[in-house]
């Protein structure tokens, strides 16, 4: 009966097929993250580090004593089963919920990648129109060679670039940390700009495919101006493959912000991240990535589904 | 018997002088250095290294922000003395019997107002100032002291069990303010180790558990207000406190991992002090307007541990080959920027247990060559250092040695690894991997501690009876004619087998707002600032 | 979503007989095509430059410790040089060649093993397919530079190392790609009377649908030159690149970010040379999907 319901239904039987695959990444998600924190080491390692004197012996004790001296198959079976309670344990060096670290920390870093895609997109879509309509003259031309300049600078050297100008030449923004709406700027900026270029060529090239189709032709017989057929008709038809894109990109950007947050001191999960790996804290580790993949899997699904809601066509294809 | 010795007598009479002709060295050089340099921007209008004019304010104002170089891990004190990060935080909290005088010269009174001490150094009495209170409301007392040290000695962190003897055979609570304590073996540096240690409230020992490691209670100028989610920590002024200070109302320690954003940090006003600033950037730091630096010599220095218990470096030959080849005034001055002297034994100037080397080994590339065709290996051979970007100038001083060593025909390669892989790697006796270990070590108490606890054996992996056994001797000689013997013993047997190269000793400078006051040179035990005198001027 | 066909028209095809995929690269294709005539023409001189460099310039890991930090314009070193003394413009010079080298390296690894991927993905449909893909998400889930941090935790930074790593972050654009490719044209006629001949499956997969997808591939390939060029220099900036002897741009990069202030040639002038190298990949890589009127990016992110 539910099979039937769902023959019916295509969009649903899309969202249920998008679900289950999003478990499954997940599921592989969780083991590569525990095999990776099993490797690097755990919480012995760190505490005994620099005690002269401290034996072999000495460490597999503190291992024992804080759980990590079982066998990999027995922590494996406990990591899932608590892992699947929203459970990773704690943070030896705070003692407090290795979770409820990593959940107050991401706050931070989403709202700037946040930010970041915002604007980048915004910025985009100015230029790609800019650039769509004025094809091939000067404006077109400028745009997309400053692109190709800004494409090859490294996203550290342009994160220090604007730290030296605006906060330690100017004064005009904080240098570092999370202090309000004014320390959004330069991080910002920062993560926005490296990723414009791709942007910028990927709503060019939609915007130049969809005014080739034939609606749009349509559209410019009926008397409409460039402008108009740009602005209301093709910019509309080209956002979809836009939405998948960015849908990518978020769950790059709240993994790659490491950079721009040990630049800026950014209070988000890239630095926690970071930290808990050079500390051996396992279950912050754990919790990071969890949380990571989960968000990855959750943003493309809600991606997918906008993008098959808005275009009847997608529907039909088998994912 | 017991002998009398009051606090002006922490220090032997020979040691007296000597270090009375090495702080005039020091001023001397520090001098010329900073004029050859400009670093500390001596010369300048608005001098880099001037004191504000405005004295401390009537009461604690504002917020001084300090940036940690990683997350704190807990505050119990006899266990944070590994990271500085934790040891930072508890240096605010707590107090410690005794403390050094502003030029690291000899001991103070802190929470000890006198101290005797037995001439076989095995049995000590402390007498305590009176009318103290922890945080909690406890009193300062002999029941408290000896809860202290009982923990201390128990507790297996790493730090007390370098400071402290295991055990005790008697703590004894002669009157309220007074505890007698026994030890079974000579402990000559017991009352010096008391100035790292802090004094910790016996209600929070008996309540034990993870208390102890989240909420400090101690008796200093601040108390532990909170720990922060991503590893920092805030301490407010504890109002009652018995000495000078506190000046600030709260000290905000924020976690700043990257050294440049720690510098960026202090250029823009977001935080007052940025402690131990790479040499690179002390000009920089120094020559902006509304900052200034402050340096001093530390009881540190910088060396290269070579692995002794496996060919090459076993052959005494070889090692002494790396010393004549290695220019450390060159890397001094490319390196260090200048802030380092050149150093040619394992105990920097100024800590007890300095004696001067044996032998010196000059910058001589032809008796470094000279000494390998001896050993064998005219040709040259390949080794491994092993190297963490944590440490102190690395990795750039790993490759400038090994940049000078391949002008011997040692082509030393540099492995960069993770801070725990090198720290394991280092103290790990069988290791095969790595030939070369570049390290730093700091003196923490101004005391033959390091050579106490075994460092040189067990980071060179040298066995030899003739370092040995001075080692074991100074750890239970007291201060005096015989202690001194065993230093030099150790110093010349140390230059003479060159189980671990030193290159230099280091400088450290800090940078401050200019309007912060009470400090005016780093602490010579290089763990942090004092921050109970400093203020922000009005 | 649409996606032009390819400009040239497609011959006949028997099974079993190998056919000219590419295009001929007539002059067509060089002529009216600036981005690509700009494009190599760059790379070759920064090829040229570097060659010319590396034979008159000295030895890049050769410290001078007296010159350290000497300004850029000084007599013997016109780019200046680091903090050890090495001289920045013979550092230039061999780091273009590593950095190419390993950006090479990479970005065929990831060819294959993304194309292989691809194919058998797109080609045998269903639950291997279904199983390819999570792989290829489960990729993306995870974030790439704390993998990468985890792992320089267990294995020290070496050329071979890093190359294994940023392998696993490149093949996944190729995997996507070819599959979308392979999804098309596995519905042409010819394909089925391939199938219908009885050739083998992993012939079919070589000789049809692996060329079909070629051009696109070889623009990926260009774009992607220049993405390894920076994940190097991301690494290297968290200590996880390439240390010396090996001589890379962005150890140098890197190593100069503390004194953009004081020493700013230690930092921008290998900067500069990724900003020419990326140009000229960017501008080759254009030019090729235009000529071949290629939308590779859509392609890549279609799931």
């Amino acid at each position: 009966m539910v099979r039937s319901a769902l023959a019916r239904h295509p969009f649903a039987r899309l969202a249920f097929s998008r679900l289950a695959q999003g478990v499954v990444v997940l599921f592989g998600a969780l083991l590569v993250c525990f095999a990776l924190s099993a490797a690097t080491g755990d919480p012995a390692d760190a505490l005994t580090v620099g005690q002269i004197g401290a034996d072999s012996a000495q460490i597999d004790a503190l291992r024992d004593h804080l759980g990590y001296g079982d066998p990999f198959l027995t922590r494996l079976g406990d990591f899932f089963a608590h892992a699947l309670q929203a459970d990773f344990g704690s943070s030896y060096r705070t003692g407090g919920d290795a979770l409820g670290a990593v959940l107050a920390a991401l706050p931070n870093t989403l709202l700037l990648v946040a930010c970041a895609l915002t604007l980048a997109i915004s910025l985009a879509i100015v230029l790609a129109l800019i650039s769509v309509m004025h094809r091939n003259r000067a404006a077109d031309r400028s745009i997309r060679g400053a692109l190709a300049l800004v494409q090859g600078v490294p996203d550290f050297w342009l994160a220090v670039m604007l730290v030296l100008l605006f906060s330690v030449t100017l004064g005009w923004l904080p240098a570092i940390g999370f202090d309000g709406p004014r320390s959004l700027i330069l991080p910002t900026l920062a993560l926005a700009i490296p990723v414009l270029p791709t942007f910028v060529r990927l709503m060019r090239g939609n915007l130049l495919d969809v005014m080739k189709l034939d609606f749009v032709t349509s559209v410019r017989a009926k008397g409409l101006g460039e402008r108009d057929v740009v602005l209301r008709h093709a910019v509309r038809n080209a956002l979809p493959p836009l939405i998948t894109f960015t849908a990518l990109q978020v769950g790059w950007l709240v993994g790659g912000t490491i950079i721009v947050e040990t630049i800026f001191a950014w209070p988000g999960i890239g630095n926690l991240a970071v930290d808990a790996v050079k500390a051996r804290d396992v279950g912050v580790v754990q919790a990071v990535v969890a949380v990571t993949a989960l968000s990855y899997v959750l943003l493309n699904l809600v991606a997918d589904l906008l993008v098959a809601a808005a275009d009847p066509r997608i529907r039909m294809v088998p994912a | 018997m017991l002998r009398r010795s009051t606090y002006e007598e922490s220090f032997p009479s020979t040691l007296t002088r000597a270090r009375f002709l090495q702080a005039s060295a020091t001023a001397v050089a520090a001098l010329s250095g900073a004029q050859i340099l400009g670093g500390c921007g001596s010369t300048g209008s608005g001098a880099a290294g001037d004191a504000p004019a405005g004295g401390p304010p009537q009461r604690p104002t504002g917020t001084f922000r300090f940036p940690l170089e990683g997350a704190t891990t807990g505050f119990d004190p006899a266990y944070s003395g590994a990271l500085l990060s934790d040891y930072v935080v508890v240096h605010a909290i707590f107090d410690r019997l005794v403390a050094f005088d502003p030029a690291f010269t000899r001991l103070v009174p802190s929470l000890a107002t006198g101290w005797e001490q037995s001439e076989d150094a095995r049995e000590f009495t402390i007498t305590l100032r009176d009318g103290v209170r922890f945080h909690d409301g406890e009193p300062l007392d002999a029941a408290a002291l000896k809860a202290t040290l009982q923990y201390m000695s128990t507790a297996a962190g790493a730090i007390s069990g370098l400071l402290l003897p295991p055990r005790y055979d008697t703590l004894e609570l002669v009157d309220a303010l007074r505890l007698r304590v026994v030890t079974p073996a000579p402990q000559p540096d017991f009352i010096r180790n008391q100035a790292f240690l802090s004094v910790m409230s016996p209600k929070a020992i008996k309540a034990g558990g993870e208390a102890l490691k989240r909420r400090p209670i101690g008796t200093g100028a601040y108390r532990f207000a909170r720990r922060a989610g991503n590893g920092g920590a805030l301490v407010v002024a504890n109002n009652d406190y018995w000495g000078d200070g506190p000046y600030f109302e709260q000290i905000d320690f924020e976690v700043i991992a990257d050294a440049g954003a720690r510098i960026n940090a202090l250029l823009t006003r977001q935080v007052g002090m940025a402690y131990r600033l790479p040499p690179t950037q002390v000009q920089r730091v120094a020559g902006a307007s509304g900052t200034r630096t402050v340096s001093g010599d530390v009881w540190s220095g910088v060396y290269v541990a070579f692995v002794c218990n496996k060919p090459p470096f076993d052959d005494v030959r070889v090692r002494r080959a790396c010393a004549h080849a290695v220019d450390k005034e060159a890397l001094i001055r490319a390196i260090a920027r200048g802030q380092g002297r050149v150093a040619d034994t394992f105990s920097p100037k100024g800590v007890l247990g300095y004696a001067p080397p044996a032998v010196r080994y000059e910058h001589d590339l032809e008796a470094a060559r000279a000494l390998m065709a001896a050993a064998g290996h005219a040709d040259g051979f390949s080794a491994v250092m092993c190297v963490s970007t944590a440490q102190y100038l690395q990795p750039q001083l790993a490759q400038a040695v090994a940049g000078q060593l391949e002008q011997i025909g040692i082509r030393a390669r540099v492995e960069v690894v993770d801070p725990i892989v090198q720290s394991r790697a280092l103290l790990d006796p069988a290791q095969k991997a790595y030939d070369m270990f570049p390290t730093d070590w700091t003196w923490l108490t101004g005391g033959p501690l390091l050579q106490q606890a075994g460092t040189v054996q067990s980071a060179s992996r040298y066995d030899g009876r003739d370092l040995t056994a001075p080692l074991a001797a100074m750890s239970v000689t007291p201060d005096g004619p015989r202690r001194d013997a065993a230093f030099a013993a150790f110093e010349g047997a140390f230059s003479r087998q060159v189980p671990i190269l030193p290159l230099f000793q280091s400088i450290y400078n800090d940078g401050l707002q200019q309007d912060v006051g009470g400090y005016e040179e780093t602490p010579k035990n290089g763990y942090g600032p004092n921050f109970f005198p400093m203020y922000t001027a009005a | 979503m649409t996606r032009a066909t390819s400009a040239l028209p497609r011959p006949l095809r028997l099974p079993g007989l190998r056919r000219r995929t590419l295009p001929r690269p007539g002059a067509a294709l060089w002529r009216g095509n600036g981005a690509l005539r700009w494009g190599v023409l760059l790379l070759a001189s920064l090829l040229v430059a570097s060659a010319v460099g590396m034979l008159v310039l000295g030895d890049p890991n050769e410290q001078q410790l007296a010159d350290a930090f000497a300004p850029a314009g000084t007599a013997g070193h016109l780019a200046g040089a680091d903090p050890l003394g090495r001289d920045v413009l013979a550092w230039c010079a061999r780091g273009l060649w590593t950095s190419l080298t390993v950006s090479f390296a990479v970005a065929t690894l990831g060819a294959l093993i993304g194309t292989a991927v691809g194919v058998v993905a797109g080609y045998a449909g269903g639950i291997v397919d279904s199983v390819l893909m999570r792989l290829v998400d489960l990729s993306l889930a995870l974030p790439p530079l704390l993998l990468f941090i985890a792992a320089s935790v267990v294995v020290a930074p070496r050329p071979a190392t890093l190359v294994v790593l940023l392998t696993f972050v490149a093949w996944i654009p190729y995997a996507r790609l070819v599959r979308a490719h392979v999804l098309t044209e596995r519905e042409r006629p010819y394909i089925a009377a391939a199938r219908l001949a009885g050739t083998p499956a992993w012939r079919i997969c070589l000789r049809h649908l692996v060329p079909a997808a070629s051009t696109a591939i070889i623009v990926l390939f260009t774009l992607q030159l220049g993405y390894v060029l920076l994940w190097e220099s991301g690494l290297s900036f968290l200590g996880l690149g390439l240390q010396p002897p090996h001589v890379s741009l962005g150890y140098m990069i890197a190593q100069g970010r503390d004194y953009l202030a004081s020493a700013w040639w230690i930092t921008t002038i290998p900067g500069l040379v990724i900003v020419a190298l990326m140009l000229s990949f960017n501008l080759i890589g254009d030019g090729l999907r235009d000529a071949f009127q290629l939308d590779v990016e859509e392609a890549v992110h279609e799931r």
